[in-house]
């Protein structure tokens, strides 16, 4: 009887009673170490040479395992979005450039029209002519 | 904690009953139940450097054979009731130095296995782990509050049902 035993009533006994833990098999019991040592003698053999070296892409793998690979999609995701902001930024800054070679001759060719009618009309010739 | 072959095959004579007994009792399926004891072993086997101690073994393999038995059960997806009586009368034919007829503790786990799993998990790790209720608030990660109110609604099913399918038995 436990120290938590002074509550239980009548019918809580009986329940406690009623599940006493079972043994499994001894079968089952041999089955655990033996797969338990399959283990542990692959553990001992270098990477390259284990049958299932593969096994870091099977769903159970070691926290560090984990963490580490995560760490690096997580670089990667970064370092990748950095560089897609600066290719943006630079297409950005050419194309502003551009925008304004654009106004500047255009401001030119209206000057360089406008002399050229001014002259035009001196010279007694209308354009429309 | 280092896990070389020799201490595995101690926690392993240590613990089996334990892991395999909470399998068992929330699977409700002998075949089961040994699957999900080898997959707590084999992960107690991968993980057991990061344990300190043998109570944070017993810890760690009480929370994981619980968490398969119970994705066990829903891959499943049906109630075990099914499979219940074939362990029943086998599991209970020693329990006579408990006082208690093996027909009573037979009939008191097949009525368990009625019970929802959030009960049925509170109840076994309750009455056959004798955990306090605040122990298995923090084995589950939940509150306490939830884990009394499922202790007391398994245990009033399990009464009302006892009280009508076995009264001869059960005071």
């Amino acid at each position: 009887m436990s120290e938590h035993d002074e509550k239980l009533d009548e019918f809580e006994m009986q329940l406690k009673q009623a599940m006493t833990r079972v043994d499994a098999r001894a079968e089952t019991v041999a089955k655990f170490m033996a797969i338990a040592a399959e283990v542990h003698e692959e553990r001992a053999v270098p990477w390259r040479q284990r049958k299932n070296r593969w096994a870091f892409f099977l769903p159970v793998q070691p926290v560090w395992a984990m963490s580490a690979l995560a760490a690096v999609l997580a670089v990667g995701v970064v370092v990748g979005g950095h560089e897609v902001r600066e290719q943006r930024q630079a297409e950005a800054q050419q194309r502003a450039v551009a925008e304004r070679e654009f106004e500047t001759a255009s401001q030119i060719t209206d000057r360089a029209l406008e002399h050229t009618r001014q002259q035009l009309e001196r010279a007694g010739v209308r354009p429309e002519d | 904690m280092q896990i070389d072959t020799v201490t595995f095959r101690r926690l392993v004579e240590q613990h089996q009953s334990m892991v395999f007994s909470i399998a068992l009792r929330v699977t409700g399926e002998f075949g089961v139940a040994e699957e999900v004891a080898q997959d707590a072993f084999l992960e107690l086997h991968r993980s057991g450097e990061r344990l300190e101690g043998d109570d944070h073994v017993r810890f760690w393999l009480r929370r994981v054979t619980v968490h398969r038995a119970t994705d066990a059960l829903r891959s499943r997806q049906r109630r075990p009731e099914a499979a219940a009586e074939e362990w029943m009368d086998e599991v209970h034919t020693d329990t006579v130095a408990t006082g208690l007829d093996y027909r009573v503790a037979a009939r008191l786990d097949e009525l368990l296995q009625t019970l929802p799993e959030a009960m049925r998990v509170a109840v076994v790790l309750r009455y056959q782990e004798d955990m306090l209720p605040d122990e298995i608030a923090t084995l589950l990660a939940q509150p306490v509050a939830t884990v009394k109110s499922n202790l007391q609604r398994g245990l009033q099913l399990m009464r009302r049902k006892a009280a009508t399918t076995m009264k001869e038995y059960v005071r």
